[in-house]
């Protein structure tokens, strides 16, 4: 492609990225979507505009006030719509910069999980004056305070166009002036996500930049680099996009971390106020999707783009401007995502979203518009990459490589990728039913209108469990490669754990009932739900048992990726074990939704699946880079990294079986009142949060390293580990085609694989032939016989 | 009588790691519905050491003897070469024999989990072993039954559960005793929650339903929560400032409008073991207040 084209396709990309992330705010009222709270974008549920016939006003304000001086104040107003008996009944909303509102009566509540913002109940919705108590702040500074007031017009419909409302704000001294004891005001959290977000930013533009000076420091232009980062922009080679999935996938594996820490430093001591409720429900929301949808898949999507052509010995992907598509769809989806963060509205439904308060139009945010939105392009996403691996994987083997010969980790990214394929639709669907439900005003989880909660539960989780496994059967595709390399041995029992891996391909769709044990499922079925869950673990096991029969009669050599796929088989293992508790449903009833859910889904996601994607960067960055990568500081990441891991999430279990919820914003420590939490559970949840900061931290050492052998490593050959699957043929790193040249519309020279069994391989069975039939039905000769 | 001596050992050995608190423990109480769930969960704990440290065992063995260093010689037993797929490793009698015996450690552990699961839930069609609900006045007299394993009781007395955001609403509907039931307020961690008071030795049927969204309510120190859904039941269509799941009697208490089936409300057995006092939190996500969502349940001599 021509740098002319090039740039177009840039400047096309730029205005459908602009053009998508705009579109939901088209159907937005005049003030905005809601903005940051209603202080600043008005009463737009009840019309688009402020009207100055509703005068709003508040008595009982001192000249000046006094430290910590609780004064009692009246809010009313007068006017509004002006039609025949009308009596401009309505409600208010007061906000102030400081102090503490206390309401006095039911007709006035805290709102927005804040105690500096105050409204109507609904039995104070029909009224013109309201009592509360205002108790000021210690510190001499001026206090703000912003009161809007709605007056309707009387005929039950809020959306009518006749009602009206009006601001009013108000400013107060305090009776000691600015100079005693100023108080700082606590930095805003999602300010604080965003300035990160930004340095992460800067600095990973700053590591490109430099990185890119470094390859050629005298050529150093704009004109050079111009052309160069276009290129990385338009690109569909699929190495160069299993890089910018790479780096997106680290990108927003911080993010995660990020938002993981201000979780663990809220939930530090009990009762702590660090974020409100309303920040630390967004915040795990947050947390949870971009952990998943935006970190897991990506990185993911990294390797296979770039390992799965290697490894079958093919020049791309079948379909390589599908793949720069899907890869473009993530960020959109990413900035749809977090757009409502940032509005101070974002998703504050959990990532299981689940209905009817994710359509929930009062208490639930404007953000789970954005959040809907945005997974609609990740599933979107997702099913292209879908369709391109499994044609690739189809179609692109080398000569000589039947589906029995590929290399363990492509199967596993097959395997993940036909679940995906077959699962995610229905998350499309609910998703869109979601979206539709708050844009359009539809009615699929409203039960008034006779939709049905519950759909959104089995939509979601027919997609959510397969999932779980779509991001965890790549990593045992990694542990494979690694374990048998490591141990210069072939993989035992190949065939069972290509089942194996099949095996949980197909028992993760006849599970997800285990996650609505205590939605009211008749008995029958939790009992046969019960009993599919466990099935789980034969497969499994099958995998566990096998990598470590691997290792039998080898000789293991310790490298940082040996190291952490050793590590990944301990926690697998105890993840593997206390997900063995959860099937069973009377002990389920207890620790559904509790932090022992929490221990396990994080033994298994993160030392499960990122233990694996450690393991995957040590492995194969060589291959990526042509670069080594240091040892040393690959075993320090891995010992502070495995044992603070440990430290956040072992004694998780114990606080779950103790009684602390899941989502929770605090937790509850034993009085002489109530028996809850024992003391000891504060101490943990300090260990645990110290203990977070480590990891973060700690996995810096591997950005690190990464950055330093990049600009300083040694050379890497083409095989430096002794593998033998294809990816270690060809140069480190692989030229563009991967293999082959392309000439007159025919490749050339393209890899065949040989096989040193003795035996000869039968002819494809049934399945293998009705496979070869659906993905290539002109094609009778993929299986060779040797 | 050799297989036993060691299963003793073993399970002393267990006991003796679990003293120190950093692990789950066999003992930990899971909940006071049935000490069924208290064998489940030491069932389970047993068997996952057993597990784990049959693992653990393998992998700290093998990864440390075949241990080799970079440089060392070896012996290229598959056949590894680059471009070429190595000779298979592999041996059928131990591939099935490590599918086969997890698949029978599934089926012991999914016949022991069936066991206590009518003593969490009810349906129409099943009394859960507690008879018929009570009269007026009437007691439970539960009692442990060694044979069944389980509590029994000789009637269970209903009452009503509504969530709502962000609280609870508790009503005795016709259990007219104070000292049966009675709903009050109570102040947890400085603001004001609803709390229900029960009698110890008495068998409770929660019939729950939801004013808004999805709730849970985790009654933690019996270790049994359900999740409660906004139905049209709960709505109040008919205006009278009610949920529609509750009708007025002619004494002036509240009782269920139609049948449990029929509301489509959810249900969950309460026996009241010990005298305690509790939390009730909600553990389905529901809002802003959603950690906030208290009440203080009371057994009471």
């Amino acid at each position: 492609m021509g740098i002319r084209n090039s740039g177009r396709a840039v400047a096309a990309l730029t205005v459908i990225v602009g053009v998508l992330l705009l579109a939901p705010l088209v159907s937005s009222l005049p003030t905005g979507i809601g903005g940051s709270s209603i202080q600043t974008a008005g009463c737009n549920c009840h019309n688009g505009l402020s009207d100055s016939s509703v005068v709003a006003d508040i008595q009982g304000f001192p000249e000046q006030y006094n430290a910590s001086e609780t004064y009692s104040l009246s809010i009313s107003f007068t006017g509004g719509p002006a039609q025949e008996g009308n009596v401009n009944l309505g409600g208010f909303n007061l906000w102030a910069s400081d102090g503490v509102f206390t309401p006095t009566d039911g007709l006035t509540q805290l709102w927005g999980g804040s105690v500096t913002e105050v409204a109507h109940t609904e039995a104070g919705n029909d009224y013109t004056s309201w009592v509360l108590d205002w108790t000021a702040p210690e510190s001499g500074k001026d206090v703000d305070f912003i009161l809007h007031v709605n007056s309707v017009n009387g005929d039950g419909v809020q959306t009518g166009q006749i009602d009206q409302w009006n601001r009013a704000d108000y400013t107060l001294q305090s009776s000691f002036g600015v100079i005693g004891e100023v108080i700082p005001d606590a930095p805003e959290p999602f300010v604080v996500l965003a300035t990160l977000i930004l340095i992460t930013l800067a600095l990973v533009a700053v590591t490109i930049l430099y990185g890119f000076y470094r390859s050629d420091p005298d050529g150093f232009s704009w004109e050079t680099f111009s052309p160069w980062i276009v290129e990385w922009l338009t690109t569909t080679d699929h190495k160069r996009i299993g890089t910018l999935y790479f780096l997106a996938g680290l990108f927003f594996l911080g993010i995660g971390g990020i938002m993981a820490l201000f979780i663990r430093v809220q939930l530090a001591t009990p009762g702590n106020d660090f974020l409100t409720q309303d920040q630390y429900n967004q915040f795990f929301t947050l947390h949870g999707t971009t952990m998943i949808f935006l970190a897991a898949m990506p990185l993911i999507n990294g390797f296979a783009n770039w390992m799965v052509p290697l490894q079958i010995g093919a020049p791309d992907l079948a379909m390589p401007r599908l793949n720069a598509m899907s890869f473009w769809l993530q960020p959109v989806g990413a900035l749809l995502i977090f757009t409502g963060v940032f509005s101070g509205q974002g998703a504050d439904t959990g990532w299981t979203g689940y209905a009817p308060y994710v359509v929930d139009m009062v208490n639930g945010h404007d953000g789970n518009t954005f959040w809907a939105a945005g997974q609609i392009m990740l599933v979107a996403s997702s099913t292209l990459t879908g369709v391109n691996f499994l044609t690739t994987i189809a179609v692109m083997r080398a000569e000589g490589m039947g589906w029995m010969q590929m290399p363990l980790f492509t199967w596993s990214i097959l395997v993940a990728n036909l679940m995906l394929f077959l699962s995610i639709p229905a998350f499309g669907v609910g998703l869109i039913q979601v979206y539709l439900d708050r844009v359009i005003g539809t009615a699929f989880y409203d039960v008034g209108a006779g939709g049905d909660p519950l759909l959104w539960s089995h939509l979601f989780w027919y997609f959510g469990h397969p999932e779980v496994y779509v991001v965890i059967v790549p990593a045992f595709g990694v542990i494979s490669e690694v374990l048998a390399t490591s141990s210069r041995r072939s993989i035992f029992g190949y065939r069972s754990m290509v089942f194996a891996m099949a095996g949980i391909g197909v028992v993760a769709f006849i599970v997800y009932g285990h996650h609505m044990f205590t939605s009211g499922m008749s008995p029958v079925l939790r009992f046969v739900t019960m009993v599919t869950t466990m099935l789980v673990a034969v497969p499994t096991g099958i995998k566990i048992f096998n990598w470590l029969k691997t290792m039998h009669g080898g000789s293991l050599v310790y490298r940082t990726h040996t190291l952490w796929a050793l590590g990944f088989l301990v926690t697998f293992t105890l993840g593997g074990i206390s997900g063995m508790f959860f099937p069973s449903i009377a002990m389920d009833t207890h620790l559904h939704e509790s932090y022992f859910v929490v221990a396990h889904f994080h033994y298994v996601l993160v030392g499960g699946t990122v233990f694996g994607f450690f393991a995957a960067i040590y492995y194969w960055y060589p291959k990526m880079t042509g670069r080594m990568m240091d040892e040393r500081l690959g075993t320090l990441h891995f010992l502070t990294a495995f044992i603070s891991y440990n430290g956040v999430f072992w004694p998780m279990h114990r606080l779950g079986v103790w009684g602390m919820a899941r989502r929770h914003h605090t937790y509850f420590i034993s009085t002489d009142d109530f028996a809850n939490l024992p003391p000891e559970a504060a101490d943990w949840n300090l260990f645990i949060s110290v203990s977070a900061f480590l990891f973060f931290l700690s996995n810096f050492i591997m950005v690190a390293n990464m950055v330093i052998s990049y600009l300083r490593g040694a050379k890497a050959p083409a095989d430096p580990w002794g593998g033998w699957s294809f990816e270690w043929m060809t140069a480190s790193p692989p030229p563009t085609p991967s293999f082959g040249r392309y000439e007159e519309g025919m490749w050339y020279d393209l890899p065949k694989l040989r096989d040193a069994n003795e035996h000869v391989t039968s002819e494809p069975g049934r399945f293998a032939r009705w496979f070869n039939r659906l993905m290539v039905p002109d094609d009778g000769n993929e299986e060779v016989v040797h | 009588m050799v297989l036993r001596k060691l299963w003793q050992f073993y399970e002393i050995f267990v006991l003796t790691l679990m003293r120190v608190r950093l692990f789950p423990t066999i003992g930990d109480k899971m909940a006071d519905v049935t000490p069924l769930f208290d064998n489940l969960w030491n069932e389970y704990i047993i068997w996952s050491f057993l597990v784990g440290g049959f693992t653990f065992i393998w992998l700290y063995h093998h990864s440390l003897w075949y241990r080799s260093d970079e440089d060392e010689e070896w012996e290229n037993k598959d056949g590894i070469e680059v471009g070429v797929f190595p000779k298979e490793y592999d041996n059928f009698t131990l591939e099935v024999a490590w599918t086969v015996l997890p698949f029978l450690l599934i089926v012991y552990l999914a016949i022991i989990s069936w066991g206590p699961l009518d003593a969490v839930w009810t349906s129409a069609e099943a009394d859960g072993g507690y008879g018929d609900e009570c009269a007026s006045g009437e007691l439970s007299n539960m009692t442990w039954s060694e044979s069944d394993g389980r509590y029994v009781a000789e009637c269970y007395h209903v009452i009503y559960i509504e969530a709502y955001q962000w609280g609870w609403n508790f009503d005795c509907l016709e259990v007219s005793v104070p000292d049966l039931c009675e709903v009050g307020t109570a102040v947890v961690e400085g603001t004001p929650a609803a709390s229900l008071t029960l009698k110890q030795g008495e068998v409770y049927l929660a019939v729950m339903g939801s004013a808004d969204v999805t709730h849970a309510p985790w009654f933690v120190s019996w270790g049994v929560k359900e999740d409660v859904l906004y139905s049209q039941g709960t709505m109040d269509l008919n205006g009278d400032g009610l949920s529609d799941n509750l009708i007025l009697t002619e004494n002036g208490e509240y009782a269920l409008s139609g049948s449990i089936g029929e509301l489509g409300l959810m249900t969950v057995w309460l026996p009241a073991e010990d005298v305690e006092n509790f939390l009730l939190l909600c553990t389905e996500y529901c809002g802003d207040n959603h950690a906030y969502m208290l009440a203080q349940i009371n057994v009471n001599a």
